[in-house]
């Protein structure tokens, strides 16, 4: 409610409840068309999804169908039996590689940057804004150019067309951006509580593990649930870096299978609810917690 | 010896992190610039000084990538600049309703970051599915709504533009372009927006003189976020384009390295072309970086 202004109070009853009246109406206006526009936006957003549901669900000889129906003519569960039958698919191999290789890559990359997230937010030292830095303009660098010399790195090693070389690649690519968000978490929780347990008697260390990792274990997850996301989803290097088909990772998997299955699109949908599914749960789970991180972390 | 301890112990809790930049990071940074200057094969690890060899081809030669390069160059260019525009646009907007206290926006809020969860190679699957030339949906909806006559060929063919790429890219991006432009209009306090009311201003003048200016910080920053990522983007471009041939028309600098690289197997001609795609890159946020600086100091 808006409160009466003085010259507002000056103006007789049945004048002051017409303009009320008309305030409210604008008022009622303005709310209708944020809320249509908020509604188109949304759609924008959403329909895809809903296509990409509504195809997976359909029987076959109704998805190309001259006319649009977003409900399922005829509702089935046949493209997803087709695709987990389906040999050329071979999506449970696939889900395993993906798994592994996204999660050991994170693992590590979580643990070793959640100790240089601590030290960058609590310690001034020398070298320390140069470090900062260089997290920062490494995204410039184009993904091409590390994935060359990681290439070569990885024949020479002979560790090209294994999950061991696609894991020290996306161990790579994770760390600035995982050091980033840490730190922004940091310096969400107040310097007081370890220096109280360090006064008390507690190594730095003992502090860290004691103290600091409880209170920022929310903010971990939400930063490996990040960097999990990003490796799960990750195209290029696991086009490039594995050739096998028993190693593909799901990203190249898909698209090859869509090689196979031409213009079939019912269980291409089907094979990418599979995909995405556990992924758009999971990101929903922990979006509001890792937005924080990476908005603070970019804008401080 | 305590003094000592405290100083070293920043160098000890980063020294993990600090190991695995240098071996995955900086070293095939530096490692991919020497390659674009040397005629490195694609198996064995040879590599030969050729000096500025590769550039030269790029700039002057006839065949291969060379044809493609100008054009990449400008398609890349076009290629940004739409898309952060679009997501900058439809980003306000968004974030602008979103910062509204509408009831029921935390619905809207994570119905908008969906398109963000969805892995990248499956929403561009889907959205070639859409784009379908007889039965997607995108043919259906602009020819029923007048805007086509006949149904497009839209994506897929050796002459195909960029735009369709352009329109998945606004709508992947739209989701993180908008959360981090709401978080900054919420950091802007009420009483600013209140205070400026009791002055008579209106809402027009209120963005134009409060939001706009205290929203430039985290626009800029989040411009250049943004702009960094799509100037390097792969995974739309490659999953949208032919299979078979290369798409002159929609070819940009990520694609063009990665064939060169990985295709063709010139991998010190693919690492030219990414080196000349990161000095155009930090051209342009040195010189932002630049101007962003100068003038936090004049306001200080």
């Amino acid at each position: 409610m808006n409160p009466i202004t003085e010259s507002e109070a000056l103006i007789s009853r049945p004048i002051r409840k017409r303009l009320l009246t008309r305030t409210r109406a604008r008022r009622w206006l303005r709310m209708a068309f944020s809320y249509a526009l908020l509604i188109l936006i949304t759609l924008f957003c959403v329909f895809p999804i809903a296509w990409i549901l509504k195809t997976a669900l359909e029987t076959p000889q109704y998805i190309r169908n001259p006319q649009i129906q977003w409900i399922p003519l005829k509702f089935t569960l046949q493209n997803f039996i087709d695709v987990i039958g389906n040999p050329r698919a071979m999506i449970g191999r696939s889900y395993l590689n993906s798994f592994l290789v996204a999660s050991v890559s994170t693992l590590i990359s979580t643990i070793i940057t959640v100790l240089a997230g601590y030290a960058l937010s609590r310690f001034s030292f020398r070298g320390k804004s140069a470090f900062a830095i260089y997290l920062l303009i490494i995204n410039m660098v184009p993904g091409t150019l590390i994935l060359i010399s990681m290439f070569v790195f990885l024949v020479k090693i002979q560790l090209v067309n294994t999950h061991l070389g696609l894991i020290i690649y996306y161990t790579a690519i994770g760390l600035p951006l995982a050091v980033w968000m840490l730190k922004s978490y940091f310096d969400t929780i107040p310097i007081d509580l370890e220096e109280q347990a360090m006064i008390d008697g507690t190594t730095r260390l003992g502090a860290i593990r004691y103290v600091i990792l409880p209170l920022a274990l929310p903010g971990i997850i939400a930063v490996t649930v990040y960097v999990f996301l990003s490796h799960w989803n990750e195209y290029m290097a696991a086009l490039t870096i594995v050739q096998a088909p028993s190693l593909r990772t799901l990203p190249v998997q898909i698209l090859n299978f869509m090689g196979f299955e031409r213009l079939d699109w019912g269980p291409v949908m089907a094979y990418s609810v599979i995909v995405s599914l556990p992924v758009v749960i999971l990101f929903i789970f922990a979006q509001r917690r890792f937005v924080g991180g990476l908005t603070a972390g970019s804008i401080k | 010896m305590n003094a000592l301890k405290r100083k070293a112990t920043p160098y000890f809790l980063i020294l993990p992190t600090l190991i695995a930049l240098i071996m995955f990071s900086v070293y095939p940074f530096v490692s991919g610039l020497w390659y674009s200057l040397t005629d490195i094969k694609f198996i064995g690890g040879v590599a030969n000084w050729v000096g500025l060899e590769n550039f030269e081809r790029l700039f002057t030669g006839t065949s291969s990538s060379a044809t493609y390069f100008y054009k990449a160059v400008q398609q890349n260019f076009l290629w940004t600049i739409s898309v952060i525009l679009g997501q900058l646009v439809l980003g306000y907007i968004t974030a602008l309703l979103l910062n509204e206290k509408l009831p029921g926006r935390g619905i809207f809020r994570t119905l908008i970051m969906l398109p963000w969860a969805i892995p990248s190679v499956v929403m561009a699957l889907t959205w070639q599915w859409m784009y379908d030339p007889f039965f997607g949906l995108i043919n259906y909806y602009l020819k029923a709504l007048g805007l086509i006559e006949k149904y497009q060929i839209w994506v897929g063919q050796p002459n195909s533009t960029i735009w369709p790429q352009v329109v998945v890219a606004i709508w992947r991006g739209l989701p993180f372009m908008a959360i981090m432009l709401l978080s900054g209009l919420q950091s802007i306090p009420d009483e600013m927006y209140e205070a400026a009311k009791m002055d008579g201003a209106s809402a027009l003048q209120r963005f134009r003189f409060i939001t706009l200016p205290l929203m430039r910080p985290v626009t800029v920053v989040v411009t250049m976020l943004t702009t960094m990522w799509w100037w390097n983007s792969f995974d739309i471009q490659k999953v949208m384009s032919p299979v078979q041939s290369l798409a002159y028309n929609s070819m940009t600098l990520p694609l063009l390295a990665w064939y060169e690289a990985f295709q063709w197997k010139h991998l010190g001609r693919g690492a030219a072309i990414s080196v000349i795609s990161l000095l155009i890159m930090s051209i342009f946020i040195i010189f932002n970086a630049r101007r962003e600086l100068g003038n936090n100091k004049e306001n200080s």
